[in-house]
């Protein structure tokens, strides 16, 4: 008799397909507990029966030469249908179900059958581990226990092997994943040995990651870069995420990285575990950066050469050293000679910013007193005094003070405030310098009594080409470049820059350097 | 006493920049002025001119400023005279690397016409 289907059928096929179980090869594992089954229950054959669509399918099969039979010959197909039970056919000709079945009359010839249901946690019956014989009998109860507790070990072996094949999959995905990235990945462990590495890390050095595993850079790389990379490692396992850049023998530039795997432990305290190293190749960024400094370089030269005549012709004249000119010529004249001194400026400007954006601007850091450097500056900048008619005064609150800068650079720093100070006063206003000490600090700072900064234009203050004003027809000249660059300058010499502006009352701008005491 | 800068051979290729160079130091200061457009004319000119100073660029066809530099050291009379590099290139580090090579000052391009001759006298006037 054909068995009646499961109410959950539906459900209950599908969950066994999820297992991904069916037509897989035979396992040990399964063999063993059918093994086991055949003997405790002393049958000559033990099944681990799967019950398909229109089949069962045997994962394990003891005892008799089968790996499947259609689902309407199946004894299990009638034990799935009561998934708490074991179905017990102590002789199967005298059961009208199965009296007729083919496995029954034909080979081999079935005469007992005892098959306890594989149950999910959702309770459904997938299949059983059953046992059989060639001629009627009884299981006694401690068979029948043993029976379903094997039962459930199977089920539990068909969990682990799902997880286990999901967990497979995945480490093939990320494997492939980590192939597949044109950046080099490696792991290692505290022993400062390698864990993983992607394919991309093994085509670099030329060996395979079965080489390379359990292994420690000192043993794979040339000298100079495997001591760099271990002392990387170190540190980084002491918790630091550590960046270095490695020059390989072939010119090859690498940008690694060194990440802490780390695990969270009680009260969050942490345990490095290991490391993530991940590695760019950065030759071609390095490649174009060189090319940019270079043509930077070339530009500022190419420019500055007809400059140098433009405004070396002018000045010549607008100085009148080569006679006088009608007023109205020499006026034309004056405005063509502040332009070439302005494009001059902003050119040098340039230069600046870019070298302080590669980090490439040298610092001739030295120990200075201050107050002479602020009179210089004012002295430097007294052009634009006379030129914006305003008159520049020093407050000093501090006697003497000894800072750490690159006077250079402070000067420059200095000009970009006064000049600016000068620009935005009013005519015939004062420009004042001051110097307080705020702390360990040493403030400078350049007050104007100007219109004031616009308060939507504050944050965009230390911008590079910002201008509060940037129309065409703005008043006040320039790049925008100054403050941007005197904040990088200010940053880089240690010091912090900001600044003060109120409608009216005007704006002081101030760089603040600690006091050093030597 | 030491003598006042008076003779300048001075080296540039662009003949723009030589004549505003030359209407300021020779037309205008009054130095008596050599002037070259090459390394190769330098080197030619140098020791008949007996200059106090030279004055010399940097980028240049054939051999550049720094090499004419080194070739006119090696004429015995020129051993000491003062070398001032006039240039564009003067990014902090080609600074110093015409003063290790020796030059007593370096004057950035572009100049200030204004300027030029009293930037030559003060550094003539430092040098030994």
């Amino acid at each position: 008799m054909k068995a009646a289907l499961p109410v959950n059928e539906i459900i209950r096929i599908k969950a066994l397909h999820d297992l991904a179980i069916l037509d897989s090869a035979r396992e040990q594992s399964f063999d063993d507990v059918a093994q086991v089954a055949m003997q405790l229950c002393d049958v000559p054959i033990a099944v681990v029966s799967l019950v398909d669509v229109n089949r069962q399918w045997f994962k394990s099969c003891i005892g008799v030469d089968a790996s499947e039979t259609p689902r309407d010959v199946a004894f299990c197909a009638h034990a799935i249908l009561a998934p708490d039970e074991v179905l017990v056919i102590e002789d199967a000709t005298k059961d009208n179900r199965f009296s007729d079945n083919d496995l029954v009359l034909g080979p081999p010839h079935i005469r007992f059958y005892a098959g306890a249901p594989l149950v999910t946690d959702e309770g459904l019956a997938l299949g059983t581990l059953c046992v059989i014989d060639y001629k009627p009998r009884q299981l006694n109860s401690g068979q029948l226990d043993s029976l379903k507790a094997l039962a459930r070990q199977v089920m539990q072996l068909l969990r682990l092997k799902k997880t286990h094949d999901v967990m497979q999959q995945y480490s093939v995905r990320m494997q492939a994943l980590a192939d597949a990235v044109p950046i080099f990945i490696g792991e290692l462990n505290a022993q400062q040995r390698y864990t993983f590495v992607n394919k991309k890390y093994q085509d670099w050095l030329g060996i395979d990651a079965d080489d390379m595993i359990d292994k420690a850079p000192m043993e794979l790389l040339a000298g100079d870069i495997a001591k760099k990379i271990t002392a990387a490692i170190a540190l980084c396992l002491q918790g630091e995420i550590v960046n270095i850049e490695v020059i390989l023998a072939s010119g090859t530039v690498l940008a690694m990285s060194y990440l802490p795997r780390v695990e969270e432990g009680v009260e969050g305290a942490v345990r490095v575990l290991g490391v993530y190293e991940v590695a760019i190749d950065i030759t071609e960024r390095k490649r174009l950066e060189q090319m940019k400094t270079e043509f930077i370089s070339t530009l500022s030269h190419e420019l500055r050469t007809p400059l140098t005549s433009i405004s070396g012709a002018l000045g010549l004249i607008a100085n009148s050293m080569l006679g006088t000119l009608p007023e109205k010529a020499m006026t034309m004249l004056t405005i063509a000679y502040k332009n070439s001194q302005r494009l001059t400026m902003l050119i040098n400007d340039l230069l600046d910013m870019e070298k302080l954006l590669a980090g490439k601007m040298h610092f001739d850091m030295k120990f200075f007193p201050l107050f002479p450097l602020v009179q210089q500056a004012m002295l430097e900048n007294k052009p634009y005094a006379d030129h914006y008619t305003v008159t520049f005064v020093i407050e000093n609150h501090i006697e003497q003070a000894l800072i750490h800068i690159d006077s250079f650079r402070l000067q420059q720093i200095l000009s970009s405030f006064i000049s600016n100070a000068a620009k935005y006063s009013p005519r015939g206003g004062q420009v004042e310098i001051v110097l307080t000490r705020v702390n360990s600090w040493i403030r400078i700072s350049v007050r104007d009594y100007g219109a004031g900064i616009p308060e939507k234009f504050k944050v965009h203050m230390f911008e590079k080409f910002s201008q509060a004003d940037a129309s065409d027809t703005r008043q006040h000249s320039g790049a925008g470049l100054g403050l941007a660059i005197s904040k990088e300058l200010v940053e880089h010499m240690g010091g912090r820059i900001g600044f003060v502006s109120k409608p009216i009352a005007g704006t002081h701008f101030y760089a603040e350097f600690k006091e050093v005491f030597i | 006493m030491k003598q006042t800068l008076n003779r300048i051979l001075y080296i540039e290729d662009d003949l723009d920049i030589q004549a505003i160079t030359i209407m300021v130091l020779q037309t205008i200061n009054g130095f008596t002025l050599e002037a070259c457009s090459s390394g190769n004319e330098a080197l030619r000119k140098a020791v008949m001119f007996k200059p106090d100073l030279i004055l010399l660029d940097v980028m240049m066809p054939g051999i550049n400023g720094p090499e004419t530099f080194v070739e006119l050291r090696r004429l015995p009379s020129l051993v000491s005279t003062p070398v001032v590099f006039m240039t564009a290139k003067v990014q902090p580090q080609e600074v110093e690397g015409y003063l290790r090579l020796g030059a007593a000052g370096v004057i950035a391009k572009p100049f200030d016409p204004m300027l030029l001759a009293d930037q030559l006298r003060d550094i003539w006037a430092k040098t030994g």
